[in-house]
């Protein structure tokens, strides 16, 4: 039998068997290294090999930061800039689930916890308001997934590291898209407000709009001390993602005390747990990745498009297909450890940029958050909202599209995700600085 | 099975008290490195490499945790509604990860083992504190798995033998 397609069927045989995703790449790899006879302690040094990185360590941080904030106030915070800025808008609520989605996205880069935080809290208000309910988790399921897409992003962070590819730039390419899909989806939902009658809720005073965007500033230093110390060169992502939590931590404990500091403890061994899932899997992927090199897979695919089509973006278009498709089975950061160089190899071929190919793929992947059976913010949003999965599915299938449609705009248009790692950082695309 | 209850659950309770201490310190390490090297405009030799040892002792304890947690990653394509045939999952999944604990523990022994005349120069200690969790941790999720696979193969005859009774 060919070892890669025993790699590769054996490895969804058994996440289809629900052993877990990180045991199955190991698992998979140790049946074809036997199979190769190849030595097992190879499986451990390049697990190792693969956790020994330094950006890698702004992960756990980010991680962290996002539990602190989801534990506090600050989320409060957020809704309360959200509704004083678009809450007077048609269909008001859905506006600010999206505005304080796109502010929680830049400020934590998690896309479960965002579901979980603003779902709880924005989902009851809508069905209360009069909105669909499959319409409420849907939009707040969608609008989760910005989280993976505006920076800091978890997974921009783990392709860059991998991928070679300068973290920075990476995560301001992902500011406009991000926020394009963000107004895309505040448009269907202006769209909707009109067709169903939802409400908007009062405007607001410029008093009342200073006072609350004052109370909220502080929380908002992050994405600018995060992203302005990164692209500035003052800190590496690592180094910005522990700044941001040292903020944060002063914030809730000591500015706020929203906290008792009796928690802490708890809460750092709750999020050593939570970090040490996905990197956990990042070790595991490095045999299997190690594995899909060394048998060629990536050699395989790319002559395999190209016997269907050598156009560039019948290339790209084939390949945001097969994300959507692995999106639907992998959480976005296995994906991407496992097909980076899949993915890399086809976007050479097509002769994408790197940073503008790392993003369109984190996007694509994004989508897989939200549809079955991997969808995991969809889960959670139907859970809170009480709605029928298969309800909430019909709902956020126009919202896909739209994010859908962004990818290929962006894929036509690079400057979208390009323009502003261009303008800032013009050394990576060998620009003339200045 | 009581006594492996008991350990595990004190285990369980001191790895998680282990990872909190070894996440502050990870912390604290690494803001130490930015505030000398941003403010006092001093590096400190070695504490990048303090915080990725602490970083790899927490990703294999701490994964050793979420799998009693039942927290790793998983594909649930079985409908949840579906008890019998996803309790069969799990307990397959969890016996199949035997195989990986056993190449974490086993291989990751020798691979420390031989790892330990090598030197972290700048900390000076020896190469084995490199490897050491991986080993740990795949004997830490062998013990956890003991006390897991039994009980969901109990549950399941339990359950089986419940139906039988309202069958009847």
């Amino acid at each position: 039998m060919n070892p890669l397609i025993l790699l590769l069927s054996s490895f969804f045989v058994l996440i289809a068997l629900r052993v877990n995703i990180g045991f199955s790449l190991m698992l998979s790899s140790v049946i074809v290294m036997l199979y190769e006879d190849l030595p097992l302690t190879s499986v451990i040094n390049q697990m190792y090999a693969n956790i020994d990185s330094f950006p890698l360590l702004a992960v756990p941080f980010f991680m962290f930061l996002g539990r602190i904030l989801n534990s506090g106030g600050i989320t409060e915070r957020l809704l309360k800039v959200a509704d004083v800025t678009v809450g007077h808008v048609r269909g008001g609520l859905g506006h600010v689930n999206v505005l304080v989605s796109m502010v929680f996205a830049s400020l934590s880069g998690s896309a479960a916890a965002d579901t979980a935080s603003v779902g709880s809290i924005l989902i009851p208000a809508m069905k209360k308001a009069g909105y669909d309910p499959a319409f409420a988790v849907a939009l707040t399921a969608a609008s989760s997934t910005l989280g993976v897409i505006i920076p800091p992003s978890i997974i921009l962070i783990i392709y860059g590291a991998f991928g070679n590819v300068s973290i920075g730039a990476l995560f301001l390419g992902g500011v406009v898209p991000g926020i394009v899909i963000g107004l895309f989806m505040m448009a269907y939902t202006y769209v909707l407000a009109i067709r169903h009658g939802y409400p908007a809720s009062g405007r607001s005073s410029l008093k009342e709009i200073g006072v609350t965007l004052l109370r909220a500033a502080p929380p908002l230093l992050i994405p600018v001390m995060v992203l302005g110390g990164v692209v500035g060169g003052i800190f590496t992502p690592t180094e910005a993602a522990i700044s941001a939590v040292i903020w944060a931590l002063i914030l809730v404990f000591i500015v706020y005390r929203d906290v008792p500091v009796r928690a802490l403890p708890g809460m750092l061994a709750k999020s050593a747990v939570d970090f040490s899932v996905p990197l956990f899997t990042v070790a595991a992927a490095g045999i299997f990745g190690w594995l899909i090199s060394y048998l060629g897979a990536a050699d395989l695919v790319v002559e395999f498009i190209l016997s269907v089509s050598r156009d560039p973006f019948a290339i790209m278009l084939m390949l945001i297909v097969f994300l959507l498709l692995i999106g639907t089975v992998l959480n976005p950061i296995s994906a991407v450890l496992i097909f980076l160089p899949i993915i890399q190899g086809l976007g050479d071929i097509a002769g994408m940029n790197p940073v503008h190919l790392g993003v369109l793929t984190t996007i694509t992947l994004s989508v897989g958050l939200v549809t079955p059976p991997y969808g995991i913010c969809l889960l959670i949003a139907s859970q809170i909202g009480e709605v029928k999965v298969i309800d909430a599915i019909v709902a956020i299938l126009p919202i896909i599209l739209l994010v859908i449609s962004v990818v290929i705009i962006s894929l036509f248009l690079p400057d979208l995700v390009l323009g502003l790692p261009k303008e800032f950082m013009p050394r990576i695309f060998g620009l003339p600085t200045g | 099975m009581n006594a492996i209850r008991t350990i595990n659950r004190r285990l369980d309770k001191a790895l998680q008290m282990l990872l909190a201490v070894m996440f502050a310190s990870m912390i604290f390490v690494v803001f130490l490195q930015v505030f000398s090297r941003n403010i006092l405009e001093v590096s400190f030799i070695g504490i990048l490499d303090i915080a990725q040892l602490l970083f790899s002792w927490s990703i294999f304890l701490g994964a050793a945790v979420a799998l009693r947690q039942d927290a790793h990653y998983n594909l649930d394509l079985i409908p949840p509604h579906w008890h019998k045939t996803n309790a069969c999952l799990k307990a397959f999944g969890h016996s199949a990860s035997l195989i990986v604990v056993y190449v974490l523990a086993v291989h990751g022994y020798d691979f420390t083992i031989n790892s330990s005349t090598q030197e972290i120069p700048s900390l000076r200690i020896s190469g084995l504190w490199l490897f050491l969790p991986i080993p740990l941790g795949g004997l830490a999720m062998g013990l956890f798995l003991i006390e897991m696979i039994p009980d969901e193969i109990k549950q399941l005859r339990a359950d089986s033998d419940a139906r039988k009774a309202a069958g009847s």
